[in-house]
């Protein structure tokens, strides 16, 4: 075990290093745009579009919450589809041994390649939207399930089922705590798949105001407008993924 | 360390999909070429490591009958209930058409050159890149913020204005599968980099091993089959971003899927989607055969740490 205080410097250090780096990026990057004519925004340029549009006006706020109640849809769907069936591909090994080489390759397909068939399918539609969003989040919550039931210790299943459990306590209960762990990451991982969805179905399907925004700022070659949009997207999957944590962590501890 | 984690078990999770890596190619090509049923076990007894006949035979059987029994219940569905949606078989007729006329050929043509370079590029940025921050505490430090934000950055986000910066020309599509594939491959480098077992090198210290000879001979071999890990998941992501940067120009595989938007011609848009299926699992799968070849002492097997 290393020394508390040896740690503690460490970590110092390390967060200094972090912070150093990124300083330093920063400034090469500013240098660069102020030395240079480049396309290239500036991190300042950039910094105001994000508070100008995020913040005071609002624009960009509100065309990623409107594209936002698409995604939350597809992935409410993948969630409510990809736990019971990674559950079963967990549970049992004849199905997964079945079913697992076609779940692996439909993980690894660019879903995007189906936009142009669901604009055929469904039209421009909502429909169209939230059901890509589904398809980029669903199959990654399907593998994180399975994984953590079938991690699940089969010597808790025997006891419990020797202490008489029934089929409610063995799957409500004993793989539902032992694979929680795995189903929230996937979950978690879900929800920025999710955001990742969303932007495609923007720029794939039809785009509404988020889609425009972007394709707006960038042909009109408004760079530090159109980087404040990627960065607000950013900032959007990583708020979906802590928000979907943050649940995770309040259910964990209620249910403990 | 969240990320961290979290890749970890995005690692895990897509290493599981390689563990069936030859199985997976073998059922994928049985879908795409419906009947090659023979080839396919072939494929799959000759890549895997020495197995009983049994073995074999449950190996191939198993997903043979999940292809199968999916192929089926597509077939009825469009036939009975989905109007919309094309039966298999006529999918798989127009995939045939489709190589026949020319048209895949000179998409893959088109694609596959783009698709090399830039995985390329990203596997020679990646690889020393995620090495170095699973090894060093100060270089994972110093690239950690920036390589992390780049990681949850989505890169369709970013194709209007690359478009606008690079036109719609081979530094285009590089950069686009570049993007897509260089974050992945550092990051899932790392994490199983530092998963390398604590124990192993201290094992070489005690027997003598200078710094150099630890990463040498200890962290290096430990760490090639998260190398192969980090090459599959990278070859999955490059292809992402070769469909993604063709599709927003209209070009290669993308004109041919907007083409056949345009006259509504489903099936063989499904075709096309099959067939990159097919070549995201084919080259996840043959690099799982490259690392079974090459680095057989240490599977990274599945599971969510």
């Amino acid at each position: 075990m290393r020394d508390e205080a040896f740690a503690l410097t460490d970590r110092r250090r390390r967060v200094l290093l972090r912070a150093a780096s990124v300083l330093a990026l920063l400034l090469a990057w500013y240098a660069y745009t102020a030395t240079t004519r480049t396309l290239l925004a500036s991190p300042v340029a950039v910094a105001a579009s994000f508070v100008e549009h995020v913040v005071v006006t609002g624009t960009l706020r509100r065309a990623i919450a409107d594209a936002l109640v698409h995604a939350a849809l597809g992935y409410a769907l993948a969630v409510a589809v990809g736990v019971p069936v990674g559950f079963a591909l967990g549970l049992s090994e004849r199905l997964a041994a079945a079913y697992d080489p076609v779940v692996d390759a439909l993980y690894a397909a660019p879903v995007v390649a189906l936009a142009p068939l669901f604009v055929v399918w469904f039209g421009l539609t909502p429909l169209a939207k939230t059901a890509l969003v589904f398809l980029f989040a669903v199959f990654v919550v399907v593998v994180t399930t399975e994984t953590g039931v079938r991690e699940t210790d089969t010597g808790a299943v025997d006891a419990a089922r020797v202490f008489g459990a029934g089929p409610r306590v063995v799957y409500g209960e004993v793989y539902l705590r032992s694979a929680l762990p795995s189903v929230l990451t996937g979950l978690r991982l879900g929800a920025g798949r999710a955001v990742r969805g969303m932007v495609a179905a923007e720029l794939f399907l039809y785009a509404d105001d988020l889609g425009s925004y972007l394709i707006d700022t960038a042909a009109t070659f408004r760079m530090a407008d159109s980087l404040a949009g990627v960065l607000a997207l950013s900032l959007t999957g990583l708020a979906a993924m802590a928000l979907v944590a943050g649940l995770g962590r309040a259910v964990t501890r209620s249910g403990s | 360390m969240r990320h961290a984690r979290e890749l970890a078990a995005l690692a895990a999770a897509e290493s599981t999909l390689s563990a069936a890596g030859s199985t997976l190619a073998a059922a994928g090509s049985t879908l795409a070429a419906a009947g090659s049923t023979l080839a396919a076990a072939g494929s799959t007894a000759a890549s895997a490591e020495p197995m009983t006949a049994m073995d074999v035979r449950a190996r191939v059987r198993d997903p043979l009958f999940g292809v199968a029994s999916l192929a089926f219940a597509w077939e009825l569905l469009a036939r009975l209930v989905v109007d919309r949606l094309p039966p298999l078989s006529g999918v798989l007729v127009a995939g045939v058409d489709l190589v026949a006329s020319g048209e895949l050929v000179g998409a893959l043509a088109a694609s596959l050159p783009t698709l090399a370079l830039g995985y390329a590029l990203a596997v020679a940025v990646g690889v020393p890149l995620g090495l170095l921050m699973g090894f060093s505490q100060r270089a994972d430090a110093l690239a950690d913020t920036p390589v992390t934000t780049l990681f949850v950055t989505s890169v369709a986000s970013l194709l209007p204005l690359l478009i606008a910066v690079f036109g719609a020309g081979l530094g285009f599509y590089v950069v686009v599968v570049f993007l897509f594939a260089v974050f992945h491959v550092t990051l899932t480098l790392r994490a199983g980099v530092r998963d390398v077992d604590d124990a192993l090198v201290e094992t070489g210290r005690v027997f003598g091993a200078s710094r150099f000879g630890v990463y040498r001979h200890v962290l290096l071999p430990a760490s090639l089959p998260h190398v192969a890990a980090a090459l599959r998941l990278g070859a999955v992501r490059a292809v992402k971003g070769m469909v993604v940067g063709e599709l927003w120009v209209y070009a290669g595989f993308g004109s041919l899927l907007h083409g056949y938007q345009r006259y509504s011609q489903t099936d063989s848009a499904l075709a096309v989607v099959l067939v990159l299926m097919v070549l995201a699992a084919g080259l996840s799968g043959g690099l799982g055969a490259l690392e079974r070849r090459y680095a057989p002492w240490q599977r990274v097997e599945g599971g969510v740490r």
